[in-house]
């Protein structure tokens, strides 16, 4: 570090750099990408400042707001040496000298009159719908960068110890735990019994849901950091390899691999009709034929940016959010541009949230925005609070 | 050259050989540094172009020219060594150092020859006391003399910050404490499959897990960085030395703090690059004041090296206490005022010792300093 005479100017100079150096630290540090979802009677936001808010969905009103007890803003000099780690690490969020602690990834999930968000700091809250009170809440004691599943009661989350936990969606309690080799930072996926997720260690891995015993290990050549998408007993994932796979969800044996990608599959995959839409980092969406993933489309759909956010089906239409808030309506069988909508001046990497023929999405600047789905007009752009 | 008479009784001027080769020597040199400033100044003016005309920007060119290569190589190498992040980190701080230290021993040189020359310096700012221009032009022309631009202190320092800064950035990226930075360790991985399979990295190191603070990494930052500090300590006044002696444990301890809290897999940069330095600057600086001093110097006054040095060079001790007077560098040499050419101060390690020795106890006999000196490259 010191490299030569210390000297007067030296020592400033490194000062001034060890200074640049937290900051650029910070500036690359944790912010979330919170999402967005709902049931019949509210949307459930997530918001960068690390709340959950409940909405109209027709009007944007606001019906209560959930703040977490780790959602707290502190100060270098008052908190303890996790807190100023905090600090540095988020330089962009809460100002000279002050963190916020409640970042999220992915969106919150909704089950049984219940709201169950997976918090970075590694604490799973769960929420009651009506009244925004929390009813209880987990620590797993390590970082949770990939959302969480809900099903059967059972509460399914990975965090960056490489452990995949199974709560009570009731109280909360820790029913099992798997041991991955590596990070986790997509959510899980749940069918038929059986839970599956990827792993930064390259493998897909299916478990049985009820005591977490491993059924099967699928390996690749790079991190898998997507939700599975699971349909007829398929599982569908893409890797960090460029490959997009369809598994055999009983026998973990695979079935096709697309190696058409120049670049990873970050986001999760969608079905329709006997096609799976997937997105990469090349830019690219492929259409791929969910029997034997061949292309579907006579050539990708290419967007004007990294595609982050999974694309989902809304009226009819393939709808995709590339990274710089460009937004686009599909045709599913041709991959034509149905519309596009540019109106979103910040990045996009939330996964988007359809309901009533309606597409939210959650953008970088904490916004909300509601565009109709045939026709990508927007209703309305919400900021979701200071 | 020298004037001749010729037969037919005109004279005319001969020029030696050597003294036409010499000046076509300079002229080539000079010719070459046009060339040099030329092709300088069009990049500068075609970079500043593309940046306001928004072809490039800044942020394009620190990540093609410095981010990515090195991200890229610690990646790559990593995958290499036993897929050890820990392992490409402590080989490419190795490298960077290696690299790195001609600029480094060039610091030092220009640093220990500037202190040399502070007895002159302080002789002549005695003699031009009301008159700060003159001061200003005699103290420039005794760099010059001496073969010192001032810059050559700093542009070192100034050089490798951009390294540090990247490897920085690098290593936050690759270890990948978030999703930001796994995307945008993504963003600036070059294609190969090589690549893209080595990620994930394996942030477990020894016993060390890259990704957290460790207190066992932050006693060797502090002790490290304390013993660099010590070692590169210069001879100082008063005032300066008592600020030194905050700073060589406020330094160490604030750098031992940040290990704490930040990634190890800085640290671990950080303690390398310490004991990297240490086995490199040794052979420069020595020990500095690092060394314990021996008891006859304790009971002898910190003269006693000096005394040493001198008696070497076949100068006598010194025990006068006039302002401006010192020890004779060689039987009949200069004095400690003037402690030898520049070139030979600038030139050997040897002469740079002795130089600086006998201008540091010069300065000892005066019993004074004074703050405001001419020290842009020391303490």
């Amino acid at each position: 570090m010191f490299n030569s005479v210390p000297t007067w100017p030296t020592k400033i100079l490194l000062a001034a750099l060890l200074l640049g150096a937290a900051v650029l630290s910070g500036c690359i540090g944790p912010r979330g990408w919170p999402g967005t979802v709902g049931d019949s009677h509210s949307l459930y936001v997530g918001t960068m400042i690390g709340s959950v808010l409940a909405l109209n969905p027709v009007t944007g009103a606001e019906r209560w707001e959930f703040e977490p007890q780790s959602v707290q803003t502190g100060s270098i000099g008052s908190g303890n040496l996790t807190s100023i780690k905090n600090a540095f690490l988020s330089c962009s969020q809460g100002g000279a000298g002050s963190f916020r602690a409640g970042y999220f990834y992915g969106a919150p999930v909704v089950a049984n009159g219940m709201i169950y968000v997976a918090y970075f700091s590694g604490v799973v809250y769960a929420i009651d719908a009506a009244s925004g009170q929390q009813a209880w809440n987990y620590d797993l004691k390590s970082h949770i960068a990939g959302g969480l599943a809900v099903a059967g009661g059972t509460v399914l989350v990975g965090s960056s110890n490489g452990n995949i936990s199974a709560l009570d969606a009731g109280n909360g309690t820790l029913k099992w735990e798997f041991s991955s080799k590596d990070e986790i930072w997509g959510a899980p996926a749940v069918a038929d019994g059986v839970v599956y997720f990827g792993s930064l260690d390259h493998s897909l891995y299916a478990l049985n849901a009820t005591d977490g015993k491993e059924k099967w290990e699928f390996r690749t050549e790079g991190g898998i950091g997507s939700t599975p998408l699971v349909v007829g007993g398929v599982v569908y994932v893409g890797s960090f390899d460029h490959k997009f796979y369809a598994i055999d969800g009983e026998t973990g044996a695979q079935k096709w691999v697309f190696e058409g990608s120049r670049d990873w599959f970050w986001c999760a995959a969608t079905y329709d009709d006997g096609t799976i839409y997937a997105a990469s980092l090349d830019n690219n969406v492929y259409a791929l034929e969910a029997g034997n993933g061949t292309v579907a489309w006579p050539q990708p759909f290419k967007a004007s940016n990294r595609v982050k956010s999974s694309p989902i089906i809304v009226s009819g239409l393939l709808v995709v959010a590339s990274e710089n808030g460009n937004v686009y309506g599909l045709d599913p069988k041709t991959g034509k541009k149905e519309w596009e909508f540019d109106g979103i001046k910040a990045k996009v990497l939330s996964p988007l949230y359809s309901a009533e023929g309606i597409v939210y999405i959650n953008s970088q600047d904490n916004k909300l925005h509601a565009l109709n789905g045939e026709n990508g007009f927007e209703f309305w752009g919400l900021p979701l609070g200071s | 050259m020298a004037k001749t008479v010729s037969s037919s009784g005109g004279s005319h001027w001969v020029v030696e050989k050597g003294q036409i080769e010499k000046a076509m020597g300079e002229a080539k040199a000079a010719t070459a540094v046009n060339v040099r400033s030329v092709a300088i100044s069009i990049f500068i003016v075609v970079l500043i172009s593309l940046l306001i005309a928004r072809v490039v920007s800044i942020t394009a060119i620190w990540n093609t020219i410095l981010q990515s290569p090195m991200l890229n190589f610690l990646v790559l190498m990593s995958g290499y060594l036993l897929g050890s992040f820990g392992l490409a980190i402590v080989v490419l701080t190795i490298i960077i150092r290696l690299l790195t230290f001609p600029l480094i021993a060039r610091q030092i040189r220009a640093s220990k020859t500037m202190e040399a020359i502070q007895p002159k310096v302080r002789q002549l700012q005695k003699k031009y006391a009301t008159d700060s221009q003159k001061l200003g032009q005699e103290i420039m022309k005794l760099r010059k003399e001496h073969g010192i631009n001032p810059l050559g202190c700093y542009l070192p320092t100034l050089i490798q910050f951009p390294i540090w800064i990247a490897l920085y950035i690098s290593v936050i990226q690759a270890l990948a404490y978030t999703p930001e930075n796994l995307l945008g360790l993504q963003e600036l991985l070059y294609s190969p499959l090589v690549l893209v399979s080595a990620v994930p990295l394996n942030h477990h190191f020894l016993w060390l897990d890259l990704t957290h603070g460790d207190i066992g990494m932050a006693f060797l930052e502090t002790v490290s960085t304390w013993m660099l500090f010590k070692m590169s300590a210069m001879p100082t006044t008063a005032q300066q030395q008592s600020m030194n002696r905050v700073l060589q444990w406020a330094i160490p301890l604030l750098f031992g703090f940040m290990t704490l809290i930040l990634p190890t897999g800085l640290s671990l940069y950080w303690v390398t690059s310490n004991i990297v330095g240490i086995i490199l600057q040794y052979p420069l600086t020595g020990w500095g004041s690092l060394r314990m001093p021996s008891l006859s110097m304790l009971k002898g006054g910190a003269s006693q090296p000096s005394r040493k040095v001198a008696a070497k060079a076949g100068g006598a001790p010194s025990t006068r206490k006039e302002p401006g007077k010192g020890v004779p560098l060689k039987p009949g040499g200069a004095k400690a005022g003037v402690a030898g050419s520049g070139k030979k101060v600038a030139g050997g390690n040897d002469v740079i010792s002795k130089a600086e020795t006998v201008g540091r106890e010069a300065r000892r006999d005066e019993g004074k300093d004074s703050g405001g000196s001419d020290r842009d490259c020391s303490g």
